[in-house]
């Protein structure tokens, strides 16, 4: 029994089961997909090959050090049973037996503070799945690897795609390897008990899965957490807007998405741009994930049309504010000018202030202020711009 | 965005509005003149320009408008009001090159020291704009 889905039918309508194709699969978010293979080598099924590594539930020790440890070592004098793997990123790992991840954490602290070896960040994950796939003959276990390499590669473009956009040093010529990396050393997660909508998961299924998530892992190895994090929160909240008013959201309206300032988007968004060398940030990067989609900006290709369309969708928000607060209604008929409303609207959108720290600038209630962005933002709707 | 001023009744906070004016880089000329006039028949308030760069086709001139302390701001004064009424003409005289409100830039940023030079020194707008249109 294998599952999971690799190519995707648009259609809305499912077809019942009994008009579905053999290797046709209806998947958890009801769409029509296709079963990926089993993998073959030689004579063997990956079932077969991975049953000389069975799936055991482990505590995983994982920690790094600024030289490359010898594991060895550290193993034989455990007092524990463990076992050890290496994985590309050259980080140390160590699964031993559940329940038993905290003593072996505390017996390796020791063991490298006698040694003068410094550690990083050791932290302990229990119960997770772990294969030792040093029992599979190295040949064996290489061919199954470079099959499902050369099954998924040509079946994941845009992440490809994806990871040389992202990552200036990685060129289209080296995802082969790296996809070869990467599953081999994800080999050892491949939990074939788990049972889904449609099964449970064959070997090349789950490495599509882990594989998704490739380029961001990547990226967050290359640059830091937070700035990956905005780099994929930013690019969210435009496919978000694009989902919702089909077109490209202004800086106000991002910032407003994203629950934030213009200035500290601008901020964000200059940080992501230096790191990555990216001027702008277009779902095609970072978003969605589409066949369909072509190509990514540079510096030297300015969208001329979006670039005008962006300005001329600022300037209308800005005449409809300013409409508003000149409007008779906005001063409560008194006057035609309300500069607390004006005030309030431009530090809550293009300053950095959040509603109490909005109120306590301008001197006033925090329902005060409220009330007066809203007077704004209410005929603003009204008018249609937003 | 804001600052402090003195005031009669001490230090006081005044508030400043960000306004962004993007001509194209081929009208960038025609665009300096109509800012300078605008500048210099503006009287209802305190206009600055903080700000000369460019974004993608365009040439972008950020100015700050004084509204007025936060008082006059929250109490309507004369003053707060004859602020917006400024920033609404600016806006209505100048929308052929799409002005919107945005945030004041780092007063650090190379936009900001080039804005402060044209600041003291109006005549050299058009000169820098036409610069960073790349038709000097």
């Amino acid at each position: 029994m294998s599952s999971a889905t690799v190519c995707i039918d648009t259609e809305l309508e499912i077809p019942e089961s009994s008009e579905l194709n053999d290797d046709s699969i209806v998947t958890a978010t009801q769409r029509v997909g296709h079963r990926i293979p089993d993998m073959v080598v030689g004579n063997l099924t990956e079932r077969e090959i991975l049953a000389m590594a069975p799936t055991m539930v482990c505590d995983r020790i994982h920690w790094s050090t600024p030289e490359p440890m010898n594991l060895t070592a550290l193993i034989a004098d455990l007092p524990i049973q463990a076992r050890t793997r290496a994985w590309s990123d050259g980080h140390s790992r160590i699964w031993v037996d559940e329940g038993h991840g905290q003593q072996a954490r505390e017996f390796i602290r020791q063991w490298c503070e006698e040694r003068d070896i410094e550690y990083m960040n050791m932290r302990v994950e229990s119960a997770v799945p772990f294969r030792d796939v040093g029992s599979i003959p190295r040949d064996l276990f290489a061919q199954l690897l470079l099959a499902t390499t050369d099954w998924l590669y040509p079946r994941t473009h845009a992440i490809r795609r994806k990871l040389v956009a992202d990552l200036e040093l990685i060129d289209d010529d080296d995802t082969h390897s790296l996809m070869y990396l990467f599953i081999s050393d994800h080999a050892d997660r491949f939990d074939s008990d788990r049972v889904g909508k449609n099964g449970t998961l064959n070997f090349a299924s789950f490495m599509l899965g882990k594989l998704r998530k490739w380029p961001q892992d990547a990226a967050r190895a290359a640059w830091g957490r937070t700035l990956v994090d905005d780099h994929m929160h930013i690019n969210q909240a435009i496919d978000d807007s694009i989902a919702t008013i089909h077109r490209r959201p202004t800086e106000a309206e991002l910032a407003a998405r994203m629950k934030t300032s213009v200035s500290d988007l601008r901020k964000r968004e200059c940080a992501v741009a230096e790191i990555s060398g990216m001027r702008n940030y277009d779902s095609i990067i970072t978003g969605s994930m589409g066949e369909d989609s072509e190509g990514v900006d540079t510096a030297d290709s300015v969208d001329v049309a979006l670039d005008s369309t962006s300005f001329q969708v600022d300037a209308m928000l800005t005449k409809s504010i300013i409409d508003s607060v000149m409007s008779p209604t906005a001063m409560r008929g008194t006057s035609p000018a309300d500069p607390m409303a004006l005030a309030a609207v431009y530090l809550s959108f293009w300053g950095e202030l959040s509603r109490q720290e909005l109120a306590a600038e301008l001197g006033v209630l925090p329902k005060t202020a409220a009330a007066a962005v809203q007077r704004v933002i209410a005929q603003v709707g009204a008018a249609g711009v937003l | 965005m804001s600052g402090w001023v003195d005031g009669t009744a001490g230090l006081e906070r005044v508030v400043e509005i960000g306004l962004r004016i993007a001509p194209t880089a081929a009208c960038a000329s025609r665009a300096a003149a109509a800012i300078a006039q605008e500048l210099e028949s503006s009287h209802e308030a305190p206009v600055r320009i903080v700000g000369v760069s460019h974004e993608g086709n365009r040439i972008v001139v950020t100015l700050a408008i004084t509204m007025g302390t936060t008082t006059e701001i929250t109490t309507g004064a004369p003053l707060a009001r004859r602020a917006v009424g400024m920033v609404a003409r600016l806006i209505e005289s100048l929308s052929v090159y799409d002005p919107s409100f945005t945030a004041l830039p780092n007063p650090d940023s190379v936009e900001a020291l080039i804005g402060s030079r044209v600041d003291e020194e109006p005549e050299v707008l058009e000169r820098a704009m036409c610069v960073l249109a790349g038709k000097a």
